[in-house]
């Protein structure tokens, strides 16, 4: 059987005296979308800083596409092909949509300053291929008309779709979703859903942390569930949300609330 | 007349190149540089240091001078990955005046040179060949010269990719690091650029005023150039000169005021400064993006028809 | 050695002043108030003029430049800071500057830029466990431990005090839950502001009036209020105390060992006294590459 695309081992992280994550060790295949739930405070943003390298763990290693990745800083992570999203909006506000976009994709020349003194050839040519892929991108999560909007002026559901359309212009080997419907108008859901579910129609895989169970059924093939920092199941996402334990430990913390 | 004019255009002109710098690390880089005076200068003395006691010849000086406040640049950027914005701001402003003590302490070049001193004598380009009024236009086109470049290098840049990563990490790192920029890289090209420019500036005035010393490089100076940038819009190169040219205007005001007032000039001085300073407070709270607005680059029309696939 | 002692316990109570106020806005309004340090030559010139102008008890112009600072502080945030709740802290703290710019040189304008000094008779300097001070500078230092007793009152009896505890200890807290109301706030800026017009006024006895003795203690303050971990008010203190002492220390401390290390062989070797106030530049920057979180922050966990 083929390594993981993503696996934790045991990986530890508290702060302060708080354990948030008690030994994790987490697979994601190639090939798919996988689910990560659990009740609020149960790890999950913790387990994306951690995997995503804007937390280094305490204890345990991160590998991802065959080579250890913790300890690395984020934007290392990233140019490794590992994306994430976030869950509040963190987009640069005053620019637009398409400037966002046009951000995302990586070793663009232009980046250095010589060569956008020196190589307007080149940057020009990357640029217009960059946006090309934007428009496709644009269409997809249905922004194309609001290109040139301020990320700061979009709806929350839009804000997470460019989050989202952000992290496809890297095209990423694995993409990191932090809840992509929590707070998004209902009409606008069934539109993310379809986006992911197209894209991974065309091989993109997926790992995302969601508390929205109609979505996670609708999207996960796999789903992992995380409680108090430790993993309490993993496997098929029917067989897993049937089980007992799992409902009574989601349910009751969530009743909780 | 012609004479006060070029040497009021000159001025406006090296202040307008510091005010572009500025610009490059706040306006575009969100950078809360105060102390942005440092550059100006280590530009000034590194080439005065170099053409003076050194006795290189003034292009040699002026590609040291900027070197040299490139360098300090890169090196105040070093800590923002990991300081609060307003303690970062701060410790430049130390940084700042760490560099002033520096050189109002050290001597170099013998003993009534440099320390307290400052340093007299500094060359001045085609003085001899030119005479007084003609080294006066010729520094002018000079410097506006190389305001154009400055301008042309910043805005250039802006509309490239490297701006762009500028932009982003202007309003933090998450989104930008999480894509895969450096931002702390970023950061220190933005604060050795800027730097580099100012030091330019600095080159500039010292071989104008063929005299520095360490009072002209006060903290006070520094809120010169912000009052600039936040008054002709931070993030908008024209706005950049917009604001040079009004605010040295007012400042130099006092040169017109002092014959046709009853206030003596220590009095017009303060003044001139209290003007400014509760113009800036107006701007920030009634024209929070200054007289020339940050444009925004719009793309629709590059939009395709849809139609083949 | 006792010299040592007494002058650094001086310097401490002038920052100690200063940067307490300082930190007391910055836990309430989370913005670096740069024009925080020009209530100090208001402060010292309105008393001055009280004493001067007016012929009152300098005393009573004291306390009237204290209350005129105090007031001085409501006025700015109602003029300029409550206008701008809302924007960044960016935006605040250049707005502050712009405004302590103004406050400076309307003083400058009204008083000139000559240093001026407090009419008092010459002082005599008495001998104190070997130390030679005079009755002003214990003025100073009792002064200042007095304020500090009565700010220490405040923070545990009143209920500016507990909410302003709760700032330092938990900012996000604070934040979000709200805890200042605009009454709380007027009360930060007075106390604020007005400990900083007495820091000026006891900086004034010790040095001399001049415009720019608020701006030119600005590093030291901001280092100290830092070094307390910005928001907590004994942390202020203790970070007075902790720079007082580093930069008189500093002075009079023979670096020779260190040059023995280097392999440089000199008997005697001193930071030159021009680099004094290069201390406590480089002392912050150390501290805020070292420790940005304060040392009080560090002891809290």
């Amino acid at each position: 059987m083929a390594e993981p695309l993503l696996q934790t081992d045991n990986v530890r992280k508290s702060f302060g005296g708080l354990t948030a994550l008690d030994g994790v060790s987490l697979e994601v295949r190639a090939g798919g979308v996988a689910g990560l739930i659990g009740p609020n405070g149960s790890g999950k943003t913790t387990l994306f800083n951690v995997i995503s390298g804007f937390a280094a763990p305490d204890v345990g290693e991160v590998r991802f596409d065959g080579a250890r990745i913790d300890g690395l800083s984020p934007d290392r992570i990233a140019r490794r092909g590992l994306v994430r999203t976030f869950q509040a909006s963190l987009n640069p506000q005053a620019m637009t949509v398409m400037e966002n976009l046009l951000l995302a994709p990586q070793q663009q020349v232009g980046e250095g300053v010589l060569a956008a003194l020196f190589r307007p050839g080149a940057i020009r040519r990357q640029e217009d291929q960059a946006l090309e892929r934007a428009w496709e991108i644009l269409a997809q999560i249905k922004l194309d008309h609001q290109a040139d909007t301020p990320a700061g002026s979009l709806s929350g559901g839009q804000k997470k779709l460019l989050m989202m359309g952000q992290a496809l212009m890297v095209r990423p080997k694995l993409l990191l979703l932090d809840e992509p419907v929590a707070g998004v108008n209902p009409r606008l859901i069934d539109g993310i859903v379809g986006v992911i579910r197209a894209l991974q129609s065309q091989g993109q895989n997926f790992l995302i942390v969601e508390h929205n169970m109609q979505v996670v059924r609708r999207l996960c093939d796999s789903v992992t569930v995380l409680d108090a920092g430790q993993i309490i199941a993993s496997g098929a996402t029917d067989e897993v949300l049937q089980r007992d334990d799992v409902l009574r430990a989601y349910l009751a913390r969530q009743s909780g609330r | 007349m012609i004479e006060f004019l070029t040497y009021l255009l000159t001025i406006i002109g090296i202040w307008a190149i510091l005010a572009l710098s500025l610009n490059l690390q706040y306006g575009l880089t969100g950078l809360v540089n105060l102390g942005h005076i440092a550059f100006f200068m280590l530009g000034a003395y590194g080439s005065t240091i170099l053409t003076v006691v050194v006795g290189t010849n003034v292009v040699v000086g002026l590609i040291g001078g900027v070197l040299l406040a490139a360098a300090f640049g890169a090196l105040i950027a070093l800590p923002t990955a990991h300081l609060q914005q307003d303690y970062w701001a701060i410790s430049t402003l130390a940084a700042a005046e760490i560099v002033r003590l520096f050189f109002k302490n050290t001597t170099i070049g013998g003993t009534y040179q440099g320390g307290p001193h400052g340093y007299s004598d500094i060359p001045q380009p085609l003085l001899d060949t030119l005479g007084n009024q003609g080294f006066g236009i010729f520094y002018l086109v000079l410097v506006a010269g190389f305001v154009a470049l400055s301008w042309g290098l910043v805005q250039w840049l802006t509309g490239m990719p490297f701006g762009r990563a500028l932009k982003a990490i202007r309003e933090g790192d998450e989104v930008p690091r999480a894509l895969g920029k450096d931002a702390r890289w970023l950061r220190i090209r933005a604060m050795a650029l800027g730097g580099g420019v100012a030091g330019l500036a600095g080159v500039l005035y010292a071989h104008f005023n063929a005299f520095v010393d360490p009072t002209y490089f006060k903290p006070l100076e520094t809120f010169i150039v912000w009052s600039m940038v936040i008054l002709g819009g931070a993030g908008n190169h024209l706005g950049a000169l917009v604001g040079s040219l009004i605010i040295q205007a007012i400042y130099n005001s006092t040169r017109f005021l002092a014959g046709a007032v009853p206030i003596d000039a220590d009095t017009l001085g303060s003044l001139r400064m209290v003007a400014i300073g509760v113009l800036i407070i107006l701007v920030i709270m009634f024209l929070p993006n200054g007289l020339v607005p940050e444009r925004v680059r719009r793309y629709a029309h590059t939009r395709r028809r849809q139609g083949s696939d | 050695m006792a010299q040592i002692i007494f002058d650094s316990l001086i310097r401490s109570s002038t920052l100690a002043l200063l940067a307490v106020g300082l930190t007391m806005v910055y836990s309430v309004l989370r913005f670096p108030n740069f024009a925080h340090v020009e209530f100090a030559p208001l402060g010292a010139y309105v008393a001055l003029a009280g004493a001067t102008v007016a012929g009152l008890p300098l005393a009573l112009s004291a306390v009237i430049g204290i209350a005129v600072c105090g007031g001085a502080g409501i006025l700015a945030d109602r003029l300029v800071f409550q206008h701008l709740r809302d924007r960044s802290p960016i935006m605040l703290m250049i707005a502050a500057f712009a405004l302590g710019i103004a406050i400076r040189e309307t003083l400058r304008a009204i008083f000139g830029p000559s240093p001026r000094n407090f009419p008092l008779p010459l002082q005599a300097p008495m001998e104190v466990l070997g130390a030679s001070v005079t009755t002003v500078q214990l003025v100073i230092i009792a002064s200042a431990v007095a304020c500090m007793l009565i700010f220490h009152g405040l923070l545990t009896y009143t209920k500016l005090g507990v909410a302003m505890r709760a700032a330092a200890d938990n900012p996000n807290l604070a934040q979000a839950s709200g805890i200042f109301t605009e009454r709380i706030i007027r009360a930060v800026w007075f106390i604020g502001s007005a400990f900083a017009g007495l820091g000026g006024i006891l900086l004034g006895l010790d040095t001399q009036i001049y415009p720019m003795m608020g701006f030119s203690v600005i590093v030291p303050v901001f280092c100290a209020a830092i070094l307390g971990g910005i928001g907590s008010p004994y942390g202020a203190m203790l970070g007075a105390l902790v720079l007082g002492f580093a930069e008189n220390v500093g002075l009079s401390i023979n670096f020779a060992f260190l040059g023995s290390l280097v392999g440089v062989d000199r008997d005697f070797l001193f930071i030159p006294a021009g680099y004094k106030p290069a201390i406590a530049f480089v002392f912050l920057i150390a501290v805020l590459l070292l420790r940005p979180q304060g040392i009080m922050g560090a002891a809290r966990r």
